[in-house]
């Protein structure tokens, strides 16, 4: 009696495991929380614990997030300068228009 | 004596709309797909995760399909030139299928296409292929006669420097397994395992690597 909703609970889990959406069981409960739950939980926080790969190249803090993060901005700041020349550059004639 | 007015040649209408417009969805999905994928990081693997990669993945798409007004706004800034516009965007296409094409049967950083739960080699490709039309645009707009030239060099220098960025990221992943499971770890697709989350510390989802905690066959490109 006492194992019966662990065994419900672990049916629950397999039957929604290759599932994009979980499916909601019928007495409008949440879905159970996933077994890998706390494993998933630990692997963001491992940084944050503490480890750290000694092959990275880059400063604990810059981890490849920040390389992109950084490169994004770069990137967007040099396009905004880009549009903007090219926006003062207007239809590209030189000098000026004299309108008579 | 007739009145005269003296205007510079920029501030003829019609010349700053098309770029304007396009440089801003750019900045704007841009944006959004950083964002998105924040988001898709900050989510464990969930559906919620899941369903902002995909979305991260159709804003690359669409980032792709904005570069190519983008271009043809870059080549032929003029108002009336709405024909060679228009063959400038043909020709956008042309590049952007043609580079896909290279990147699929060149298999070209299939590492960086993994990442992305939706249409990896395809988006891949499509984003070389739009850098390769912003540059391409940006050099065609340096040989015609025109001014804005600086504006077309900058635009050039930002390309290169995020294709070097862009490099830069996939030469120091393989260092950084650490928070490697970005937009791969909501990899639903395809065998469908979750044992990428049992051992977050592999190198890629191990459906690509085939390892024996993936019990079903593989079922990608």
């Amino acid at each position: 009696m006492l194992a019966f909703p662990k065994a419900l609970l672990t049916v629950s889990t397999a039957y929604n495991r290759h599932r994009t959406f979980f499916v909601l069981p019928r007495n409008g409960a949440l879905p159970p929380p996933p077994h890998w739950f706390a494993a998933s939980t630990h692997r963001h926080c491992r940084l944050m614990l503490g480890v750290y790969p000694s092959t990275c190249p880059f400063p604990r803090m810059f981890d490849h997030n920040a390389v992109a993060v950084t490169g994004l901005l770069v990137v967007a700041a040099l396009a905004a300068e880009a549009a903007l020349r090219l926006m003062a550059a207007g239809n590209g004639a030189r000098g000026y228009v004299e309108i008579l | 004596m007739r009145p005269q007015i003296v205007q510079t040649a920029s501030t003829e209408p019609g010349t700053h709309e098309p770029l304007s417009r396009s440089f801003t969805l750019l900045f704007a999905l841009t944006s959004a797909t950083a964002a998105l994928t924040a988001v898709t990081t900050l989510f464990s693997a969930t559906a919620l995760a899941q369903a902002a990669a995909t979305c991260a993945c159709l804003c690359l798409a669409l980032t792709t399909l904005a570069t190519l007004p983008a271009a043809a706004a870059i080549v032929f800034p003029e108002a009336h030139r709405g024909r060679e516009k228009t063959t400038a965007f043909v020709g956008g296409v042309a590049v952007v299928v043609a580079a896909i094409a290279a990147v699929r049967h060149f298999r070209v950083g299939l590492g960086v296409a993994e990442l992305l739960p939706v249409g990896g080699v395809w988006l891949l490709g499509g984003l070389m292929g739009g850098g390769a039309v912003l540059l391409v645009a940006a050099a065609g707009r340096a040989l015609r006669d025109l001014g804005g030239r600086g504006g077309a060099a900058v635009l050039a220098v930002a390309v290169l420097a995020g294709g070097g960025v862009a490099f830069l990221w996939t030469w120091v992943e393989p260092y950084v397994p650490l928070s490697r499971a970005g937009l791969a770890s909501c990899c639903f697709r395809g065998c469908g395992c979750l044992a990428f989350l049992m051992a977050g510390w592999l190198p890629s989802c191990p459906c690509l690597l085939e390892s024996p905690l993936c019990s079903r066959s593989p079922k990608h490109y």
